[in-house]
């Protein structure tokens, strides 16, 4: 009973207040728990018709706005700006396709289809060093994605940054070679090793993964490294075996053709160049390779005519036919054919530069540099606002042709110049002082690498032309 | 033959425009303060405004440009890659430098549509960022080339600055506001033959063009007063060589030469020829690589009386060699182009189409009409400046199997060739 005591006055007082106030309390956090849903539907609204309407991007939903899923926005803003980019590439808007693939892998980093065509078309649009930081970077979030492993360590090895390409794999845990992908992984560690001139450490590496010598993909890189160890039979038959059980590669063809040449094996590199020619009836490649087999093979002789005459008759009439044609006959020293399809170029290109230097090139061959060094000053001389890519091609013979006359001081000073046509390009000028230092060239090697001159003039730069 | 083909060098005569510095290289490019991103989306906005714009001429303009848009707009590099970033706002700095790159004779046609694109850009800025068409843009290009020379000149080697261009399409269209005084080109009262062969070398060249040039060839069709047509390819180089060669149906029928010494000849089938001179002809004029009117020596000219060539007045001035030899000049009073000559034979010829060439005007067609009135027609096809000949190219080679004929017999376009 004494439970329904009633209240004194300030405890029933006390009592109203409790009651009023938890009434009142709940009214307040009813009123901020509507305003937070109001103003959060308001935001999810808001954001969503943001992305929908003004980024214009067609694939968001409102729960993915509502639901915070960030990522999703971003993706699907991402995936709209890849597919704005594409057709503005297809319509030759670079600037606007540009922007749409930079905006896109940043916000979608590890939309791999995408991150692999932003870098096709920065190859395309002629910055090779931009695509490999975009596939660099994506090959650092996803080390183990075939595809980017795939083009990012062919671009490397393709443009000359083998170091790179090697620098790379070093950071690879050992793990990661013995993997699905270790096979490629070692293959083009194999290529670069290879690349950089290193043929003994290449010979070590094949001696400690024989694996690569059963892995089809890495067969001619294999018969590479066994051509390059002097082991040339072991490399012609490997290569031969290649292409019978993976005839779609031409590059292979050519390969092969170049060693059974070298090998003087003329028979073999006539009979490989023409089912190169079988395997790709409408390449002009294959074509050049049957005339330089048949002109090696015959000393020039009736099947060499027949296989040019074929070869203008096919591709004669296209703007790279005779050029084509008269690069071949520069790099194997055929003077009258290099003359002869300068003067009949002269009557259908309205630029003869091309041709002039196939030309230079065939004296070269034959040890006139006299009559190189003037062919050259005079193509230079009616070339006054030659951009880079004319003087690269222009320097690189003066360096060859004065070398090959002793010419110390004259070597440097188109080296010099030359460095400075590829002072943006670090990859082609690295290409180049390799080319050199091959050739034996150390002027030319010295002003490339950026190192003082040695004052000897280049020993044995005479033979380089014939190289 | 040699007649026809010597006209059309005669007619090589120099033209009326800009004056021009020396070529060079593009200026050499330092460590870029710039990211490659930001370097690269200036590519691409080059790329799209201007296709043929050359890369390597770029790449020092887009270091510079992006150097002054950090000078003056503080911030705008950093907010080059956002959406809402306006390229074209910046049109005026951009084509300015990319005509600061072009400074070569073969790059004129550029440097003027640069020039062009940057009037475009400061006209629709004075219109308050309406869109401009490019027809208004080449209307004030053309009367600003009608100016004092120095006025083209630094417009299209971006050597005139921002307000200089304001006030210069100001004074366009002050020019053609009513009751402004048409700019009436200064004649003197009496020129000697050495006044109009000056003011026709000015006239007829940008600058030093002939002086810069060191090869020409030149693709033709010829039709003749029997209703032939011919093909005429012919290559000069300096000092005196050149290449004649005639094509008929598609092959060609014989090639001359001369090597700076001698004259050689060639037809299918045959080796080389030496042939004399006295039976060359007029063919041996071709040897004079500038145009007789511009040549620094060798030449005297003298005033006779003027003539009329349909409505128009003209000057004809005898021109004659330190061989004897020569030809009368008609150089129209107003253009001073050289609208035809004659020769000692009575022959005349009419040179019309006047198109500029590497800076040189040149006449894209010629007719010539002998003593008795028959008429051939020259066609120029193609004209390339310093397309890259070598002097071996002028010498007869050796004979062998893979020469110029049986080349062109193994190309399909030529018959087999005939028996020696």
């Amino acid at each position: 009973m004494s439970a329904l005591r009633p209240l004194s006055a300030p405890a029933a007082a006390r009592s109203r207040l409790r009651s009023t106030g938890g009434w009142a309390l709940k009214q307040v956090l009813l009123f901020v728990a509507a305003g937070l849903v109001a103003l959060y539907l308001l935001g999810a609204t808001g954001g969503f018709l943001f992305v929908r309407y003004v980024r214009k991007n067609e694939t968001i939903s409102f729960i993915d706005v509502a639901l915070l899923r960030w990522r999703e926005v971003r993706r699907g803003m991402a995936a709209q700006q890849f597919a704005k980019a594409k057709l503005e590439w297809d319509a030759g808007n670079y600037q606007v396709a540009f922007l749409a693939y930079n905006f896109a892998v940043n916000n979608d980093p590890d939309n791999i289809p995408g991150l692999l065509e932003a870098a096709r078309f920065l190859q395309a649009a002629g910055s090779n060093s931009m695509a490999l930081t975009t596939l660099e970077a994506g090959l650092a979030r996803a080390p183990d994605d075939e595809r980017l492993i795939e083009r990012t360590f062919s671009l490397l090895n393709t443009v000359g940054r083998d170091r790179r390409t090697l620098e790379l794999l070093g950071q690879r845990p050992s793990s990661a070679f013995s993997g699905a992908n270790g096979l490629a992984l070692r293959t083009f560690e194999l290529e670069a090793t290879l690349n950089v001139g290193d043929v003994e450490g290449a010979t070590k590496l094949l001696a400690q993964h024989p694996e690569l010598a059963r892995t089809p993909r890495a067969l001619p890189v294999v018969a590479r490294v066994l051509w390059e160890s002097k082991q040339r039979l072991k490399a012609i038959e490997l290569l031969s075996g290649h292409i019978r059980n993976r005839p779609e590669t031409y590059d292979a063809y050519a390969q092969l053709a170049q060693w059974q040449l070298v090998s003087e094996m003329g028979d073999d590199a006539v009979r490989t160049a023409e089912k190169a020619a079988e395997k790709f009836p409408k390449d002009l490649a294959p074509k050049l390779l049957l005339i330089e087999a048949q002109g090696m093979r015959t000393n020039r002789g009736k099947e060499f005519n027949v296989a040019i005459e074929a070869y203008l008759k096919e591709f004669g009439s296209r703007p790279d036919g005779l050029l084509q044609l008269a690069s071949l006959a520069g790099r194997r020293g055929w003077v009258e054919l290099a003359r002869g399809l300068y003067e009949v170029g002269a009557l259908v290109q309205p630029e003869l530069g091309g041709l002039g230097f196939c030309y230079a090139d065939a004296l070269l061959r034959q040890s006139r540099f006299r009559d190189v060094l003037q062919l050259l000053g005079q193509i230079e001389g009616q070339s006054p606002d030659a951009g880079p890519a004319f003087t690269v091609q222009l320097r690189n013979r003066q360096i060859i042709a004065t070398a090959g006359l002793g010419d110390g001081p004259a070597v440097r000073e188109a080296a010099r110049r030359l460095a400075g046509a590829l002072r943006n390009d670090g990859d082609a000028m690295e290409l180049y002082r390799r080319t050199f230092q091959k050739l034996g060239i150390t002027e030319a090697v010295a002003e490339l690498s950026g190192r003082a001159a040695p004052a000897r003039v280049a020993a044995g730069a005479g033979a380089a032309s014939t190289k | 033959m040699g007649l026809f083909a010597g006209a059309v060098f005669a007619a090589l005569a120099p033209g009326a425009g800009l004056a021009q510095g020396p070529a060079a290289a593009p200026a050499p490019v330092v460590e870029s303060r710039f990211s490659e991103t930001q370097r690269e989306y200036v590519h691409s906005y080059i790329r799209q405004s201007l296709p043929d714009f050359p890369r390597e001429f770029a790449e020092p303009a887009v270091e510079l440009f992006l150097g002054e848009l950090q000078r003056k707009f503080p911030g705008e590099t950093e907010r080059m890659l956002s959406p809402d970033f306006s390229f074209k706002k910046y049109d005026g700095i951009l084509f300015r430098v990319l005509g600061t790159q072009l400074t070569g004779a073969s790059q004129a046609t550029l440097r003027e549509e640069v020039a062009r694109r940057r009037v475009q850009a400061a006209l629709e800025q004075e219109a308050g960022g309406k869109l401009v068409g490019a027809m208004e843009s080449r209307i004030a290009i053309n009367k600003i080339k009608t100016m004092a020379s120095f006025y083209p000149r630094r417009l299209f080697e971006g050597r005139m600055d921002d307000d200089e261009l304001a006030l210069l399409l100001k004074k366009t269209r002050e020019s053609e506001a009513p009751g402004a005084a048409p700019a009436a080109p200064a004649k003197p009262r009496e020129l000697t033959a050495s006044d109009i062969v000056a003011e026709y070398g000015r006239r007829n060249q940008e600058g030093a063009a002939w002086q810069n040039l060191r090869a020409l060839s030149i693709e033709s069709q010829l039709k003749t007063a029997n209703g032939d047509d011919l093909k005429i390819f012919l290559f000069r180089l300096r000092p005196d060589r050149f290449r004649m060669v005639i094509q008929a149906g598609g092959a060609t029928r014989f090639m001359t030469i001369f090597d700076g010494s001698k004259y050689w000849q060639q037809a299918p089938g045959r080796p080389w020829q030496e042939i004399p001179e006295r039976s060359v002809g007029s063919s041996r004029y071709l040897g004079e690589f500038v145009d007789p009117l511009v040549a620094d020596s060798g030449m005297t000219y003298t005033r006779l009386p003027d003539g009329t060539e349909g409505a128009n007045k003209i000057f004809r001035i005898g021109v004659r060699r330190q061989d004897g030899s020569g030809y009368t000049a008609w150089i129209d009073q107003t253009t001073f182009r050289q609208v035809g000559r004659e020769t000692d034979d009575k022959q005349t010829v009419r040179y019309s189409d006047f198109r500029s060439v590497a800076g040189i005007m040149m006449a894209f067609r010629e007719e010539s009409a002998d003593a008795t009135g028959k008429k051939t027609v020259l066609t120029l096809v193609r004209a390339s400046p310093d397309p890259g000949l070598i002097q071996s190219f002028f010498e007869p080679a050796e004979s062998g199997s893979l020469g110029f004929f049986e080349l062109e017999r193994m190309l399909g376009r030529a018959p087999v060739a005939a028996t020696p």
